[in-house]
């Protein structure tokens, strides 16, 4: 099957971005997955935001990759007009868990980022507010997400 | 001055035996009525008939439970108040004539009494809402308060409205002289007024917002559990039955009615209906917020009870010649 | 001027499961700071300890009045993964449950947002009506909630002889009790009193929160997952998406009122197009592995499953982005400037479901 309006927008970000998208695929219909370093997600997200109408950021996730000791960080951002969603993944090392925040731009990422770093314990720079948000208050117990924290038997 | 007759009076009929009596009665009928209107049953098992024996149940149940005190509150106040708010509550039964024979206290200004009687309910619900020591109890504490502001000045124009139909505030004399027609025909807009701002001077529905349960648990009474409670609960309804005994005896003619039963019966019969009324009002309306409240008094409420007035005393005026009010 | 702060809830006769930190000046809400997390089940972690058969009734409980709808984002995440699809009549079974799950949830919103205002009628009237409809999913699943019946492939179990004629009389019994509840609710000038121009949401700041659901469409935005990309059998049934331009709580009370109606056109439609055939497909005895996400439309709004599976039996990371987790978010900056009264107005109007929200 060919998804001709995901590939033109695939097309036209690896123009504008040549050498900084890593991957950028057509994964089914109304599907793209863009791969990228965390510089870059800003500004990416930016022009995603304004030639594409990708208003909305839907989902935030963190992915704990075990054996790359990396965290993987996916953003999903649905366009109303296109009716597309894209999937913007960055990696980041989990020892020093350091996210660029793209709350300034999608005021819809704040609550996400809030629980990504809460229960992940990536950095966002640049993000409002990063407090206590499904935890309890005096919890201080690491960061239950992660693959090496182990639920009580 | 025949001293066991009073006490007869006072203890008994028409006093506090029996307006707990009616109160009692009253929080079954709304039970089962409210509950028809909800498409539920209500009481069923406690009692043989209809569940008659479940407020007795339920009022034996508040006697067992524990009394809390909150920490820091006042507790003079916090003990006393409940008892007081009944006797409060029970205050305007004083005067208000069931039969010929059957009042407890006669006087020529007992409207008046009357009146006043029933303003004193908004300063328990302060003392109350204070004494808790609790956010939610103060304020609604002060919403009884703010609606106080609200639902006075209606009362007060609608029932000099009826003092000007009858020439007189002796509520006996009121009633005697609608032994033609009721009042409620005369001045169909004073009723209705009056029985608005009732539902707002016993912060019931639509109007019961200083209990608000959803913005602000239960309100002044938040605090208080068991008997304590069970006795604010009781003064709620004594206030109720004291406002349909009130809206008979001014409105609907009293105790007069055909012959086939006795005068005592009709006088019943009507404020039960009454209850029946602002029972079906709670079911089939949402509460509204205290400056819609407010607003609904003072841009609508007032001016119509202005208007009742002064019709009422120009019409009076040219039917009898005679001006305002004959003592 | 000082502030009195108020906890509502969470032990409260109305919040649910969360509590709002409300400063208060007189009786206007200076600051309301939402708190959630008090059902915190971790579900997304529990998930990462289950195959993907165990993770469906995992993944329901996270709504439990609107299971189909929710189990259907992740069912279709697993299908999407291996590349298969459901045959028809498992699809067309699909809608209908789900529309029937729809009517169940705007039935529980209503109960609550008409007790809201203090109205008790309208908590016990649409609590009997769901009644009605939780019968006709136990006829088909088994269970009253949480139905566990959608699976990768299909659906369990075929429908019973009489489940249609059984449902197309309670829905034409709900049609006339949806009048009933127009009156009393809709039409009614003291909800309209309560509700008309409270919590106003405008277009812009809809977008800019990511509101989902109902409480998106009632500022005038129309997004719908059913019909922005059809999933199930939805693109073979006409409906409407209602949208209102106002975006106070009025607006989204009714947009709930018009969906219940399409959602019983929408059963109708399908219970005549039903086709036969099987209910499901064999599962490819392949291992998972790739990434999805899918959109469905559940009561409360959007809500999107992600499914990253890497060749194992247990998924290596399900997320889920719930439409109460993104109203929440709106509710800090939605009840700033409101009166007290009207915070459990606005509050419901976005139909918040906190375990939703916290999962």
């Amino acid at each position: 099957m060919s998804f001709e309006a995901e590939a033109m927008i695939i097309k036209e970000i690896e123009a504008r971005f040549h050498g900084a998208v890593i991957e950028a695929k057509v994964q089914r219909k109304r599907r793209i997955a863009i791969e990228a370093g965390k510089e870059w997600m800003r500004d990416i997200a930016k022009y995603l935001k304004e030639r594409f109408d990708f208003a909305i950021v839907v989902s935030v996730s963190a992915i704990d990759l075990v054996q790359e000791r990396q965290f993987a960080i996916v953003y999903h951002l649905w366009s109303p007009s296109h009716r597309n969603l894209t999937a913007l993944r960055t990696k980041v090392p989990k020892d020093s868990a350091r996210a660029i925040s793209l709350t300034p731009l999608f005021e819809s990422a704040n609550w996400h980022e809030r629980e990504a770093h809460e229960l992940y314990g990536i950095e966002f720079d640049g993000h409002p507010d990063l407090g206590r948000l499904l935890l309890p208050e005096d919890w201080n117990g690491g960061f239950p997400f992660r693959k090496d924290f182990k639920l009580a038997e | 001055m025949d001293y066991f007759d009073l006490l007869v009076k006072v203890a008994v009929f028409p006093g506090m035996a029996f307006i707990t009596m009616y109160a009692y009665f009253v929080i079954w009928l709304e039970r089962k009525l409210l509950a028809r209107v909800m498409l539920r049953i209500g009481p069923l098992h406690v009692g043989r008939v209809a569940g008659v024996l479940q407020v007795m149940a339920d009022f034996i149940k508040l006697l067992g439970k524990e009394l809390i005190i909150p920490y820091r509150a006042d507790r003079f106040l916090f003990i006393s108040l409940p008892v007081v708010a009944v006797g409060v509550a029970s205050l305007p039964l004083a005067a208000i004539p069931f039969d010929e024979y059957w009042v407890i206290f006669r006087s020529e200004f007992s409207l008046l009494y009357v009146f006043a009687a029933v303003s004193l309910a908004p300063i328990i619900s302060l003392l109350t809402g204070w004494a808790s020591n609790n956010k939610y109890s103060f304020i609604g504490g002060l919403r009884a308060a703010y609606q106080l502001l609200g639902y006075e000045v209606p009362v007060f124009l609608s029932l000099a409205s009826v003092a000007i139909l009858s020439s007189s505030l002796d509520l006996m004399q009121i009633v005697r002289s609608q032994s033609n027609l009721w009042f409620v025909f005369l001045t169909p807009m004073g009723f209705i007024i009056f029985l608005i701002s009732s539902l707002a001077e016993l912060e019931r529905s639509p109007f019961d917002i200083p209990e608000a349960e959803q913005e602000i648990v239960a309100g002044w009474m938040t605090e208080y559990t068991g008997i304590s409670f069970g006795l604010f609960y009781l003064a709620n309804y004594i206030r109720l039955c004291i406002v349909s005994l009130l809206v008979t005896s001014l409105f609907l003619g009293g105790w007069f009615g055909p012959a086939f039963l006795p005068p005592m019966i009709w006088f019943l019969l009507k404020s039960g209906s009454i209850a029946c009324l602002i029972i079906l009002i709670r079911g089939a309306y949402p509460r509204v917020r205290m400056d819609q409240l407010l607003r609904i008094c003072w841009r609508f409420l007032i001016p119509l009870a202005i208007a009742n007035l002064a019709i009422t005393a120009i019409a009076a005026a040219l039917i009898t010649g005679k001006p305002f009010m004959v003592w | 001027m000082s502030t009195i702060r108020l906890n509502w809830g969470p032990q409260h006769p109305i919040t649910g499961h969360l509590r709002f930190i409300l400063d208060i000046d007189g009786d206007i809400v200076v600051r309301a700071t939402p708190d959630i997390g008090y059902t915190h089940r971790g579900i997304e972690k529990l998930a990462e300890n289950r195959n993907y058969v165990q993770i469906i009734p995992l993944v329901e409980r996270i709504c439990n009045v609107d299971s189909f709808n929710v189990s259907l984002g992740y069912v279709s995440a697993v299908e999407d993964i291996l590349g298969i699809e459901p045959p028809i009549r498992a699809r067309f079974i699909r809608v209908i449950m789900a529309e029937l799950n729809r009517i169940m949830s705007h039935l529980y919103w209503l109960a609550i947002f008409g007790v809201a205002a203090g109205l008790f009628t309208l908590i016990m009237w649409p609590i009997a009506d769901r009644e009605l409809f939780i019968d006709l999913a136990e006829m088909v699943t088994g269970s009253r909630v949480t139905y566990t019946y959608f699976t990768p492939g299909g659906v369990y179990t075929d429908l019973p002889e009489e489940f249609s004629e059984r449902t197309l009389k309670t829905l034409d019994y709900f049609e006339k009790r949806l009048k009933d509840y127009e009156t009393i609710f809709l039409h009614n000038k003291l909800y309209q009193m309560r509700t008309v121009d409270v919590g106003i949401l405008s277009f812009n700041d809809a977008l800019k929160f990511g509101v989902a659901g109902p409480s998106l469409r009632g500022s005038g935005a129309k997004i719908d997952v059913r019909q922005d990309e059809p999933y199930a059998a939805y693109d073979a049934v006409e409906f409407e998406v209602p949208v209102e331009a106002s975006g106070d709580s009025y607006a989204r009370a009714k947009i709930r009122f018009s969906e219940m109606k399409q959602s019983v056109s929408i059963v109708r439609q399908a219970l005549k197009q039903l086709p036969s055939g099987p209910i499901r497909v064999k599962m490819p005895s392949v291992v998972l592995e790739g990434e999805a996400y899918t959109r469905v439309e559940s009561g409360r709004g959007e809500l999107g499953c992600y499914l990253v599976s890497n060749g194992r039996t247990q998924p290596e990371r399900l997320k889920l982005s719930t439409p109460s987790f993104r109203n929440v978010s709106a509710l800090a900056y939605m009840l700033r400037g409101v009166k007290v009264a009207d915070v459990p107005i606005i509050y419901h109007s976005m139909d918040i479901w906190p375990l939703d929200a916290d999962r």
